[in-house]
């Protein structure tokens, strides 16, 4: 564990020593600051239409505007990690020192999970604003931000498999993208179109708008754990065994 | 340190290397020679652990580089063509980085500063290493491979693209390492070998072409004979000389046993001669014994250069070149 612990250091500072990784916050920050600023100026001018949501459960629940942010910026986390050192041919040099596949994955992986918190730390100032003008439900805030990371969890962990069949970080965005939006959204969305009811319980399983909304409002659902844990643990497999399949061709 | 046996590598039909069979005592610099597309780095790269071979085996340090890789890899230091590098990170950082995940826990600080003196990077440590000249990053590179002290550095064309005064000072620093590491460094440059190698494997279209010591190969490729120029000072015998330097080369060297003579020319005072002796015996000696005897002064007495590079073209043909 000590050489994925080096390999994470240096995800880091190949990281946040790229201005790509400075343009992708800023980029964040602004789409989700004016996301935000929509929920505020919606809920103060029409308190009927959001019922008893408050801004911060709009803001982390199942709407198109949250989805949107998890599609473009979680592929944007992990382009890099396995496409860059091929292109630059590190590859080579990393796989010549003793090193196993599953270490180098896994450092990569919390490096771009990293990241990926990186990109969310900021929004935590959002609930001290919303707390100057009235009360926060500080669980449902914590839940909202765990299930970020839970989902996120499994964006990257595709990310990863994605770089790593990738031979560019172009072609990585555009298969972790085409992945999380083709896959994951997609399959949920079968819970709406299916009547029977064991079918619509099996879509409902996997459907990414619920597990946002009760993640949103504080209901951590042992099955959603499961679901995005799994989704995790089988792309990391995948990318193990990508890497050693590569380098066989 | 190095075994192989039948190694072959296919990507796709096209075959790079095929069945490879040679071995590298401990303890000496081998040069690995061959045409640009001989398949020197795909051998090299099965080597290191990065590449499997498609059949056959290989072995470092008694370790299979495939079933035991790991281990294998631990006493490698692995130094690709081009030397790839993280260009964001700084040179001292990339060491620590490098030593870290080769397993080096305590003393890495020791070891990391061990590994910029030998390689003369010490003066750059703290900066980034996009901004080094490619003399420095391939040093760089060389520290790499040095810092976990592997008794096994595999080299990828280390010289290339490296200006004249920074190849002499490579090919030094693989002299002094020479004496702790087993060395093989693969290059298409003939004089390299000439200049730092021990020993030679010779590959060509993919297959072993000569291995061996750098002597038995030259000796087996040449019938056991090699050139040797003599240059002469004919002093007061000067007109003769001058007249006819063929025929006066020819009465001189036909009364010595083993030697043939291949030219004579004249130029200005002195006469080169160029005459091709058995390997072995003192046919030289006894050719320097009788030019003193007939009052003909001695400046120089030296091997013909690039008799390796004719060894070279006559296994490689004429794609030698390319």
């Amino acid at each position: 564990m000590r050489t994925a612990w080096a390999i994470y250091k240096r995800e880091l500072i190949g990281t946040f020593c790229s201005p790509l990784a400075y343009v992708v916050m800023v980029a964040f920050l602004v789409f989700n600051g004016v996301v935000f600023w929509f929920f505020m100026s919606m809920t103060a001018d029409n308190p009927a239409l959001t019922g008893s949501r408050s801004p911060l459960q709009m803001f982390f629940g199942s709407t198109i505007l949250s989805v949107l942010t998890l599609l473009v910026f979680s592929p944007a986390t992990t382009m890099r990690t396995f496409a860059e050192e091929r292109r630059s041919r590190t590859f080579e040099t990393l796989f010549t020192a003793p090193v196993t596949d599953v270490e180098v994955v896994a450092g990569k992986y919390f490096g771009s999970m990293t990241f990926y918190a990186a990109l969310w730390a900021p929004t935590l100032l959002y609930a001290l604003v919303v707390k100057r003008y009235g009360p926060v439900d500080w669980g449902a805030l914590a839940s909202g931000y765990a299930g970020m990371l839970l989902i996120g969890s499994a964006f990257v962990a595709l990310g990863v498999l994605m770089s790593a069949i990738a031979r560019s970080q172009v072609v990585a965005y555009m298969l972790t993208f085409m992945a999380i939006g083709g896959v994951m959204f997609a399959l949920g969305l079968g819970s709406y179109v299916f009547q029977e009811e064991s079918t619509r319980q099996f879509f409902s399983y996997v459907n990414l708008w619920e597990h946002m909304e009760h993640f949103s409002v504080g209901l951590i659902d042992s099955r959603a754990l499961v679901y995005y844990g799994s989704v995790s643990l089988c792309s990391l497999a995948l990318a193990t065994r990508t890497l050693s399949v590569r380098r066989e061709s | 340190m190095i075994e192989t046996h039948l190694l072959t590598r296919r990507f796709g039909s096209r075959t790079a290397v095929e069945a490879l069979t040679f071995s590298i005592p401990k303890g000496s610099i081998v040069g690995f020679l061959g045409p640009n597309g001989a398949g020197k780095s795909t051998t090299l790269k099965m080597l290191a652990g990065f590449l499997p071979p498609t059949s056959g085996t290989a072995h470092v340090g008694g370790l299979d580089v495939v079933t035991d890789s790991l281990a294998a890899r631990r006493l490698i230091g692995y130094m690709p063509e081009s030397v790839p590098l993280h260009p964001e990170m700084r040179v001292r950082e990339y060491l620590r980085f490098r030593a870290e995940i080769k397993g080096i826990t305590r003393k890495r600080d020791a070891a990391v500063d061990r590994a910029l003196e030998l390689a003369d990077v010490t003066d750059v440590a703290p900066r980034l290493i996009g901004e080094l000249s490619k003399g420095y990053k391939q040093r760089v590179g060389l520290a790499d491979a040095l810092v976990a002290r592997p008794p096994l550095l595999i080299l990828d064309e280390p010289t290339e693209g490296l200006d004249p005064n920074q190849i002499l000072r490579f090919r030094d620093m693989l002299k002094r390492l020479g004496a702790e590491h087993t060395i093989f460094l693969s290059t298409h440059i003939m004089q390299e070998v000439e200049a730092v190698c021990e020993r030679v494997v010779i590959i060509h279209k993919g297959h072993i072409a000569a291995s061996g010591p750098l002597e038995e190969v030259r000796a087996k490729m040449t019938g056991g004979e090699r050139d040797v120029v003599v240059r002469l000072h004919p002093r007061e015998h000067h007109a003769a000389w001058k007249e006819d330097p063929a025929a006066a080369a020819k009465a001189l060297v036909d009364g010595v046993e083993g030697l043939t003579l291949r030219s004579a020319t004249a130029d200005g005072e002195l006469v080169s001669l160029v005459v091709r002796s058995v390997e072995k015996g003192d046919a030289v000696e006894d050719l320097v014994a009788r030019c003193v005897g007939a009052g003909l002064g001695v400046r120089a007495v030296s091997p013909q250069a690039g008799s390796l590079e004719r060894v070279f073209h006559a296994l490689t043909g004429a794609e030698g070149d390319a």
